[in-house]
C-alpha cells in the first residue's frame, strides 16, 4: 500500500508543480526570493479564500433572510427525492464503465503489478470521493446558512458545521454503493457485454414513492439536519456504519476485478487525463481532442431514419441522442435551470437569487442542448452540405433536446400545486426559457461577437435570460417574463438567421 | 435589374475573382488575385508551401471572408447569393472533418436526404465501390485511414454534384492508383461541363489539366494552358514539376531583391 500511496502523492505533487509553474513559482528553486514569492502566493490564496467565503456567506445569508416560511418544509419534502435521483444517476455513471479508472502511468505501473487489487481499488475509491465531498460540503454549508439565518432553531454557523459533517457519510455511502455496483459489473462473468446495463437503475426511480422510508433514509436524515430540525448528529451514525461496511465490500469486490478489463475501460479516461490541463488553458482544443478520442471507440446503435429535408435533421438529431444517452442525462442541467427560474417567479423567492441563478446558467454544462448544431456549425466542411440558414438549422438540430427538456420540466411543473392559470403560464415560460438557452448557446457558436464561444454564451445568456427573468421579478409575475422572453427570442432569432 | 445587367450576368464567367486579397493579421496571404473560371474547366492551382493556395480556395468557398475584392458566381457576389453558392460550390479541405456519430454510409444518406437528392442510394453505392469503401460503409469515419477519409469526402461532394468542385491537396493522402482514378473522375466531370479547381504539388503521371495557376508569396504569378506556359517560361516540359520549377526560377530572376 505504501508504494501506491507514495505514487499518488508524487502524482498530486506533479500536478501542483505544473499549476504553480504557471504562476511563475518553481518548487525546485531554493532561492530566497522564490521561497518568499511562494509564501506570498500562499498568503494571497488564504486571504482570497477567506474573503470569498465571507462574501458568499454574507450573500447567502441575505437571501436566506428573505426566504418565505414555507422554504424549510419545501426542502424537507424535496431534498430526499433529489438526493435519491442523484444517487441513481451516479450508479448509472459507475455502471457505464469501470468505476476504478487507471491513468496512463497507472496502466504501466499499477495495472501490470502483482499487488493485491483491493489496495489500488480502495485508494482509487477514496481519490474519487474527495472532490464530490469538498463540493458537497461547500454547497450544503451555504444551504444551511440560507435556511437557518432567519427560520432556523439553531445558529446558522452551527447549522452549517453540522450539515457539513452530516454530508460526509451520505456522500461516502452514495459513492461506495455506486462503486460496489459498478465493480460487480466488472466481476460478474459476461456482465460487461450488456451494453445497456447502465440504464437499468432507471427502474429504481419510482422507489421513493413506493418505499419512501427506506430508500430516502439518508436524504431524510440530511434534510432534517440541514433545516435545523435534528440537532443531534447521532442520527448519522447508522449512515456512517453503513458507509464503512460498503467500503469494506468495495475492497472485497475490488480484489476480484480483472485489471485487463479495468485497463480496457480506462483507456479513454487515461488519455483524457493526459490532456486535462488543456481544459482551462484551451477549452476548445480540449473539446476537440475529447471528441476525437471518443469517436475512435464509438459503436453505433440503431439506423439513421430515411426522412427528407428538415425532417432528416430532426431524425439525425434524435439518433445522435439515442446513440449518446449520457448527453440526454446532461439535459437535466437545463431542466434544473428552467425549474429554478420558474420557481423564483411562481413562489416569489428573493430577487437576489437571480444572481445565483444567472451564475448557474453561465457555468452549467448545458452545451448538450446544441450538441448536434455544434457539429454542424463548427466546421464549414459539413456546413456547406446543409442548404438552410443558421436559425432553421439550429431549431431543427435542437428540436429533440429542447422537447425533452420541455417535457421533463412540464412534468415536474405539473406535479406542483399551483393554480391553473399559473400552471399554463408556467408551461409557456418553460418553453421560452428552454428556447432561450438553446438560442444563446447557438448564437455563441456563430461568432456573432468577437469573443470566444464560451465567453459569448455567458454574456448572451446573462443578458437574454437575465432580462427575461428580471422582468418577471420586477413586475411580479410569470406573464411579464413571458412577454419580455418572446421579445428577447425575436431579437436573438433574427441575429442568428442573419449570421 | 437592367437589360444590360441581365446580359452581363448571362455572359459572365462561372466564377470570377476580382482583385481578392486576404490577410492573417498583418500577413498578406493572398494578394490581389484576379481570375476567371469557365464551365467545364479542370484547373490545377500550384505553388510552394505557404504560397497561399489553401487560403485562396477557402476565400473562393466563402470560408474565409476576403479583406478586399470580389468573388462572383455566375455574375452574383457569393456573399449575396450564399444559398445558390452552397448548392453550386463544394470545397474539400486536405483533412476533412466528419460527424463522430454517423457511419460512412449514414454520412452519404444524411447529406443526400437533407438535399432531397433522388436515387441517391445507387449513386452512393457506386461511389463507395469506385473508391474502395464498400467494405467500410458501416464503419465510423474516425476508424478510417487519412486516405479513406479523403475518399469519403470525395464521395459526399460527388454525390451532391456541385457545379464547381474545389479540392485542396487531393493527391497527397491518396495512393497512386486512387490518384489516377480520381483524375479520371475529375476529367469525366469536366466533360459534363462541371468545373474543377484543385491545389496540388503533384499530379498523377502523364496527366495535364486545361490550365495551371501558379502562386508565389500570395500572388498569382502564372496562369495558362500547360503548353503555353512551357513556351512562356522556357520550361523543359509541360509537366507540373517542370512548370513549377520554371515559374519559381523565373520569379527569382525577375525579383530585384533576389538578384541583390
Amino acid at each position: 500500500m505504501l508504494p501506491l500511496l507514495w505514487l499518488r502523492w508524487k502524482q498530486i505533487q506533479g500536478t501542483a508543480n505544473y499549476w504553480l509553474r504557471l504562476v511563475d513559482y518553481d518548487t525546485r528553486d531554493k532561492d530566497v526570493m522564490n521561497r518568499a514569492y511562494g509564501l506570498y502566493l500562499l498568503g494571497f490564496m488564504a486571504w482570497w479564500t477567506v474573503a470569498m467565503w465571507a462574501i458568499a456567506a454574507g450573500f447567502i445569508a441575505t437571501i436566506g433572510g428573505a426566504l418565505p416560511a414555507t422554504a424549510r418544509q419545501g426542502v424537507l419534502a424535496v431534498a430526499p427525492t433529489v438526493v435519491f435521483i442523484g444517487q441513481t444517476i451516479l450508479i448509472m455513471l459507475k455502471l457505464h464503465s469501470s468505476p476504478y479508472k487507471l491513468s496512463l502511468p497507472d496502466i504501466a505501473y499499477v495495472g501490470g503489478s502483482p499487488v493485491q487489487r483491493a489496495v489500488p481499488v480502495t485508494i482509487g475509491f477514496f481519490g474519487d470521493v474527495v472532490l464530490p465531498m469538498v463540493l458537497g460540503i461547500v454547497i450544503i454549508s451555504f444551504m444551511a446558512v440560507a435556511l437557518n439565518v432567519r427560520l432556523g432553531t439553531v445558529g446558522e454557523v452551527q447549522a452549517a458545521m453540522r450539515s457539513a459533517l452530516a454530508v460526509i457519510p451520505v456522500i461516502t455511502l452514495t459513492w461506495a454503493i455506486a462503486w460496489l455496483i459498478g465493480l460487480a459489473r466488472m466481476v460478474v462473468p459476461g456482465a460487461r457485454r450488456w451494453s445497456a446495463l447502465w440504464l437499468a437503475p432507471v427502474v429504481l426511480l419510482p422507489l421513493p414513492f413506493v418505499a419512501p422510508g427506506i430508500v430516502a433514509w439518508p436524504g431524510n436524515m440530511l434534510a432534517s439536519i440541514l433545516v435545523g430540525e435534528a440537532v443531534d448528529l447521532s442520527g448519522m451514525a447508522p449512515v456512517l456504519l453503513a458507509a464503512a461496511a460498503v467500503i469494506a465490500l468495495v475492497s472485497f469486490m475490488g480484489n476480484r476485478v480483472n485489471m485487463i478489463d479495468v485497463t480496457d475501460e480506462s483507456l479513454i479516461h487515461a488519455q483524457m487525463r493526459e490532456i486535462s490541463n488543456l481544459l482551462l488553458i484551451a477549452p476548445g482544443a480540449y473539446a476537440r481532442a475529447r471528441s476525437q478520442i471518443h469517436a475512435v471507440t464509438f459503436k453505433p446503435v440503431l439506423r439513421l431514419p430515411n426522412a427528407e429535408g428538415l425532417a432528416m435533421l430532426v431524425a439525425r438529431s434524435a439518433l445522435t441522442y439515442l446513440r449518446s444517452p449520457l448527453d440526454v442525462l446532461k439535459l437535466l442541467f437545463a431542466v434544473a435551470l428552467v425549474q429554478g427560474g420558474l420557481a423564483m417567479l411562481a413562489y416569489g423567492l428573493p430577487g437576489l437569487l437571480i444572481i445565483v441563478w444567472l451564475y448557474a446558467v453561465a457555468v452549467a454544462p448545458t452545451a448538450s442542448l446544441i450538441k448536434v448544431f455544434s457539429a454542424d456549425a463548427d466546421d464549414p466542411f459539413m456546413r456547406q452540405f446543409l442548404p438552410m440558414d443558421s436559425l432553421r438549422l439550429l431549431l431543427a438540430d435542437a428540436a429533440v433536446p429542447m422537447a425533452l427538456v420541455v417535457l421533463a420540466s412540464a412534468v415536474l411543473w405539473l406535479l406542483q400545486p399551483v393554480p391553473a392559470a399559473t400552471g399554463v403560464l408556467g408551461l409557456v415560460l418553460i418553453g421560452i426559457l428552454t428556447l432561450l438557452l438553446a438560442l444563446c448557446r447557438g448564437a455563441s457558436l456563430l461568432r456573432l461577437t468577437s469573443m470566444r464561444a464560451h465567453v459569448s454564451y455567458r454574456v448572451l445568456a446573462v443578458i437574454g435570460l437575465g432580462v427575461t427573468l428580471g422582468a418577471g421579478l420586477l413586475m411580479g409575475g410569470i406573464l411579464a417574463a413571458v412577454v419580455v422572453g418572446v421579445f428577447v427570442i425575436a431579437i436573438f432569432a433574427s441575429l442568428i438567421a442573419a449570421a | 435589374m437592367t437589360i444590360n445587367a441581365e446580359r452581363e450576368k448571362a455572359t459572365a464567367p462561372l466564377l470570377r475573382l476580382t482583385d481578392i486579397s486576404y490577410t492573417y493579421g498583418s500577413y498578406l496571404a493572398v494578394n490581389q488575385v484576379s481570375l476567371d473560371l469557365e464551365a467545364g474547366e479542370l484547373v490545377v492551382l500550384a505553388g510552394r508551401n505557404g504560397a497561399g493556395k489553401t487560403t485562396l480556395l477557402r476565400c473562393i468557398a466563402g470560408w474565409n471572408q476576403i479583406t478586399h475584392g470580389q468573388v462572383e458566381l455566375s455574375g452574383a457576389s457569393i456573399y449575396e447569393a450564399e444559398r445558390a453558392m452552397r448548392r453550386n460550390l463544394v470545397l474539400i479541405p486536405d483533412t476533412p472533418p466528419f460527424y463522430n456519430d454517423l457511419t460512412v454510409m449514414e454520412h452519404l444518406q444524411f447529406i443526400a436526404r437533407v438535399n432531397t437528392l433522388a436515387n441517391w442510394r445507387d449513386t452512393a453505392q457506386n461511389f463507395l465501390k469506385r473508391f474502395g469503401l464498400t467494405s467500410n460503409q458501416n464503419a465510423m469515419p474516425a476508424a478510417l485511414s487519412r486516405g479513406q477519409r479523403y475518399k469519403l469526402a470525395l464521395c459526399m461532394a460527388l454525390l451532391v454534384d456541385p457545379q464547381i468542385l474545389l479540392l485542396d491537396e487531393p493527391f497527397g493522402p491518396l495512393d497512386p492508383f486512387s490518384a489516377h482514378q480520381l483524375w479520371d473522375d475529375l476529367w469525366a466531370r469536366r466533360g459534363r461541363g462541371k468545373t474543377v479547381l484543385l491545389s496540388s504539388h503533384q499530379s498523377p503521371l502523364n496527366t495535364r489539366p486545361d490550365r495551371y495557376l501558379f502562386m508565389e508569396g500570395g500572388d498569382l504569378v502564372a496562369d495558362g494552358a500547360p503548353d503555353d506556359l512551357k513556351e512562356a517560361l522556357r520550361a523543359n516540359s509541360n509537366s507540373l514539376d517542370d512548370l513549377l520549377r520554371a515559374t519559381i526560377e523565373h520569379g527569382e530572376r525577375h525579383d530585384p531583391a533576389a538578384e541583390v
